[in-house]
């Protein structure tokens, strides 16, 4: 029976009971007994719809205390409350329906804000990695454009020292010598840029081969050892025993390492300090991490630290290229640059690279 | 052996005029078209030993003036000389099995190295 049939019965049995009794009452009595009767029938009748009302507020109650939970519920308030204790087993067992609902509901809209918010950060990644590609592409056909109006200069200038070295002497020889050598060099410079922004290092093919990363880093560490010695800073390595041979381009991939070393020298202080570990991840890939204790990264600028011609170094100081050729090496040889940083702690970039070689041409190019 | 005869096929005439200049100072045989039909009158006319070409000539697709140039000069080699190279460029040039890929500005021992490298092994075809 249902609250409202209860209800209803509680009343008509009240107002029965009470008809019932004034039908004897009338029936069995003269005059007297009616009209007393009649006064029986409606103090009957009074209680009758009492103890209707009384039992209606009993049930009412609770479920009004519901009705404005579910509405707070469903305006998004999750700390709406069940009504209290009540000895009314279908009350009992609604209110408990109503928890475990609010409760679903609550549980449910988290892991929802959750996956709105993870979906958020995947979408300003995804602008982010579009971004950064498309900058490639530009950066890429600015340097085009550049190299053939660069090799008009250049070999315009070798064909002026070419004459020089078969001329005779003649007023300002040598002056024409160091100016046309000035040409050159700012060619080559220019050239070194547009050639590098091109992923066009110093050879086209990727030549694969195997090599011991601990091997790498140390050699490595004697590549920048000038600099380290300069700055004063400490270089530690903690590298694993017993990796897996890696199969890639080395002179590739140590560029990729000195570059990250050499930035890393460039922002601790005087006496900073830098750890090279190396670790196998799994079977497949091999680690190697950078982490100096410098300044860090601010979240804005590492966003944009893989962006061609981003940098934080002084103005002469860095191209802002190296990261972004970086970031490409590593792509081509299968691998990825990992960054993370805090600021006033320090920033760790870590290197994976594939133990087996799958070649892989740079996006964009 | 003979130092190379040169064909160098570039829009960019300053370029191709002056650089063709200082090959022949060089001791090279060179010459130079600036556009892909002089190029084809060329080495139809001279047979070339060895060709310098920029994929990115105007009015024609580089990859496929690369294929007709190498049909025409079976003996010759063909190294790609350009301000960029695009992915598809480059794998067609290494199945037309082109001798190198080098890319503007280039230095003159570098160019000189792979023009005589490439000379050394038409040598070794002619006498296989």
């Amino acid at each position: 029976m249902s609250i409202h049939q209860r209800f209803f019965a509680g009343f008509v049995l009240a107002l029965a009971g009470g008809a019932l009794v004034g039908v004897i009452a009338t029936a069995g009595l003269g005059q007297a007994g009616a009209s007393a009767a009649a006064g029986v029938l409606g103090v009957l009748l009074a209680a009758g719809i009492g103890a209707a009302h009384y039992l209606a507020r009993r049930i009412s109650a609770p479920l009004r205390e519901l009705e404005n939970s579910m509405h707070r519920v469903a305006e998004g308030d999750f700390s709406a409350t069940a009504p209290g204790p009540t000895h009314d087993a279908e009350i009992a067992s609604l209110t408990a329906s109503f928890t475990q609902m609010r409760d679903n509901l609550k549980d449910t809209m988290i892991s929802l804000e959750l996956a709105v918010d993870n979906l958020h950060d995947k979408q300003e990644q995804l602008v982010e990695v579009e971004k950064l590609a498309s900058l490639g592409r530009v950066a890429a056909g600015v340097a085009h454009e550049i190299n053939n109006p660069l090799a008009v200069i250049n070999e315009k200038a070798g064909l002026l020292q070419d004459f020089l070295e078969v001329s005779g002497d003649f007023k300002h020889r040598e002056r024409f010598g160091a100016l046309l050598e000035g040409i050159t060099d700012s060619v080559k410079r220019c050239r070194a840029i547009t050639h590098r922004l091109l992923g066009f290092a110093r050879r086209v093919e990727v030549t694969v081969e195997p090599i011991d990363l601990n091997d790498v880093v140390r050699r490595v560490r004697e590549y920048v050892e000038g600099d380290r010695a300069e700055k004063g800073t400490r270089l530690e390595l903690a590298l694993a025993e017993g990796l897996p041979t890696a199969h890639t381009d080395r002179i590739e991939f140590e560029q990729v390492l000195v570059n990250i070393i050499k930035n890393a020298i460039d922002a601790v202080p005087a006496g900073g300090e830098i750890v090279v570990t190396t670790r196998a991840k799994n079977q497949r890939w091999l680690q190697i991490a950078i982490a100096d204790n410098g300044p860090g990264i601010p979240a804005e600028q590492l966003k944009r630290l893989f962006e061609p011609f981003f940098t934080t170094k002084e103005k002469g100081k860095g191209t802002g290229l190296g990261l972004f050729v970086s970031r490409g090496i590593m792509k081509k040889l299968g691998g990825r640059i990992l960054v993370e940083s805090a600021v006033g702690r320090g920033t760790t970039f870590t290197l994976e690279l594939p133990v087996h070689h799958v070649a892989q041409e740079i996006a964009g190019e | 052996m003979s130092k190379a005869r040169v064909l160098l096929v570039d829009d960019e005439r300053e370029f191709a005029a002056t650089l063709t200049e200082r090959l022949s100072l060089r001791g090279y045989e060179a010459s130079a078209a600036f556009t892909a039909e002089e190029a084809i009158t060329a080495v139809a006319a001279s047979a070339p030993d060895v060709i310098l070409l920029d994929l990115n000539l105007p009015g024609v697709r580089g990859v496929e003036l690369l294929m007709t140039l190498r049909q025409l000069l079976p003996h010759g080699e063909i190294i790609l000389l350009s301000g960029h190279l695009d992915l598809a460029e480059k794998i067609e040039g290494v199945r037309i099995d082109a001798f190198g890929l080098l890319l503007k500005p280039v230095e003159m021992a570098e160019l000189t190295a792979k023009i005589d490298a490439a000379q050394a092994k038409r040598g070794t075809h002619a006498t296989r």
